[in-house]
């Protein structure tokens, strides 16, 4: 494998968790801070529920998701099995859990006065909700981290659905597995540098989004 | 506080590059939407040349994975895709048994695999259409130098197992089977059954669920037997300590064929470019690739478009004078 494929591999890797988790975290971010700060009957169970799917085999999602995307599925008229669209839908159902269920504990972990502080300006409830996301940005940060590195990480789902073509749905994690497959270590050894390198860059740069935000909030 | 300083530094800038790439790409992705490019239509008995104006087609193929293991593919995807720019080649490696079932869900353009009673039902069955077999080669048992089992002496592939089953019985020897459906693990079952003997749910009897090259990697950890493909292990002889003991019996024959899914069944296949695609495979120029594709010095295929019956093999469906699939493709070609 030389430089170029390398590169290619990890802007897709990089494209593909990119875009679910940004797209998770519109939908999720919202939800969960709504969910936190509204009152409704099956609260508990619905928090019970998140916190479940938070957990969700990324190989089990993959074959759901391959059953469904499939030309013999029920949304097989898409036509998206085995590109990389399908591989972002995998990765946005496997993160939107854990952006709104670390967005529900991120906002419910505010000190009490604070949101009753809040609630008792009598805003619109998208007002309340904004406001809330604000003051818990710091978790909420670290969530969207933690769903970007699930969704980098994960092989199980993308494998299935992406399946792994060379230059069109190859990712740094399924290019792991292939090269671990046809023996080819050193290659292996690359591809995990890089990946490294991802995680590294992108906790960097959260780690100083972090330290500025709690610099100002405190 | 200096050495966090620069590593935040050091984490943005390898970000900042990684952005800017990305944001490139984007933009060079956005260039070649569509092409001027020559294309037939393949309705039946009309098959004429159109020049039209199309998008980008790619086209999906559902593989066995010593295709891909031994690079083939990629080598056949480059010559392809210079004579047809507006054709992206793309293919899932899978084992036979999964490649099927991949095209009988539509979820593929054109399946390649090696096991003729799959491949049959596949076509009778509907899913398929126009299949032809343009390779061969042939399957091999590879143990440890040492063959316990003494594989070695054996006549035929039939005595090989029969000796490999007892031995095993006796705990001297191990067998690594593919155990996922595939081409090879067909085989495989198929020689057992010859034998006359089972060996499921023997504790000598391993199945690794998994692809030829990992099954290749397992038995040689376990100093084992496995059958396998001649291509994939010259690939990979290197790589492990295994030798070739039993060899070049007809019952070892392995023919690749491939097959385009079947349009009637699923309209959305690109039906056109995956019977380009097989065309290719069996012209002249495309069975020049394959016949003389070479890695690490050994040839790995052997081509056999059109002289299936010189290796003993007569199929009606593809070989008969008047409605035969090789007079098929021979039309396609003259016209081209």
């Amino acid at each position: 494998m030389d430089i170029a494929e390398l590169i290619q591999i990890t802007l897709l890797s990089i494209q593909v968790s990119g875009v679910a988790v940004v797209l998770s975290s519109i939908i999720g971010v919202w939800l969960g801070a709504y969910i936190a700060t509204s009152e409704f009957k099956l609260k508990k169970l619905t928090i019970t529920l998140i916190d479940t799917l938070m957990g969700t085999p990324p190989v089990l999602l993959g074959l759901i998701l391959y059953l469904v995307l499939s030309r013999s599925g029920p949304l097989g008229f898409l036509g998206v099995l085995f590109t990389p669209a399908a591989m972002i839908i995998a990765q946005f159902l496997l993160t939107l859990p854990i952006v709104t269920g670390l967005a529900i504990s991120a906002v419910e972990s505010l000190p009490r006065e604070l949101r009753e502080y809040i609630k008792s300006l009598a805003l619109p409830a998208h007002y309340e909700v904004l406001l809330l996301i604000n003051e818990a940005r710091t978790g909420i940060i670290s969530g969207v981290l933690a769903a970007f590195s699930r969704a980098v990480s994960e092989v199980g789902a993308v494998i299935i659905v992406g399946g792994n073509i060379r230059y069109y749905t190859r990712v740094l994690t399924t290019a792991i597995v292939y090269y671990t497959n046809s023996g080819e270590f050193d290659t292996v050894l690359w591809l995990g540098l890089v990946l490294t390198l991802v995680y590294f860059a992108i906790n960097a740069v959260v780690l100083l989004l972090r330290y500025r935000m709690g610099e100002r909030s405190d | 506080m200096e050495g966090y300083r620069l590593m935040l530094w050091l984490g943005s800038f390898i970000l900042g590059l990684i952005v800017g790439s990305l944001i490139s790409q984007f933009f060079i992705l956005k260039i070649h939407e569509t092409s001027l490019a020559p294309s037939f239509q393949a309705n039946g008995q009309n098959t004429t040349w159109t020049l039209t104006s199309r998008k980008h087609v790619v086209l999906r193929i559902a593989t066995t994975t010593s295709l891909d293991a031994t690079g083939l593919l990629d080598v056949f995807k480059k010559s392809f895709e210079d004579k047809y720019p507006w054709i992206k080649v793309t293919w899932v490696a899978v084992g036979s048994g999964q490649a099927v079932e991949l095209g009988k869900r539509g979820d593929v353009d054109l399946i390649i695999v090696h096991d003729r009673d799959l491949e049959d039902r596949f076509i009778s069955e509907g899913y398929g259409v126009h299949g032809v077999t343009f390779a061969y080669n042939d399957f091999v048992l590879v143990g440890p130098p040492e063959d316990p089992a003494g594989v070695k002496g054996s006549k035929g592939v039939v005595e090989a197992f029969k000796r490999i089953f007892q031995a095993g019985e006796q705990g001297w020897a191990i067998f690594v089977s593919r155990g996922d459906k595939s081409g090879t693990n067909l085989r495989e079952l198929s020689l057992w059954a010859m034998a006359g003997v089972d060996p499921s749910g023997k504790t000598w009897y391993k199945e690794a669920g998994q692809g030829m090259s990992q099954t290749l990697m397992i038995a040689d950890q376990l100093r084992a037997y496995t059958l396998c493909d001649r291509s994939t292990f010259l690939v990979f002889k290197d790589k492990v300590n295994l030798v070739i003991l039993s060899e070049g019996d007809p019952l070892y024959l392995n023919l690749y064929r491939a097959i385009p899914v079947n349009p009637k069944k699923f309209p959305n296949v690109h039906y056109n470019e995956s019977l380009l695609f097989v065309s290719f495979l069996v012209s002249p120029e495309g069975q020049k690739i394959i016949g003389t594709y070479t890695k690490e010095g050994a040839k790995l295929f052997n081509v056999c478009f059109g002289n299936l019956t010189s290796l003993g093999i007569y199929d009606p469906y593809e070989y008969d004078e008047e409605s035969g699939q090789v007079r098929f493709y021979r039309e396609l070609l003259s016209r081209s």
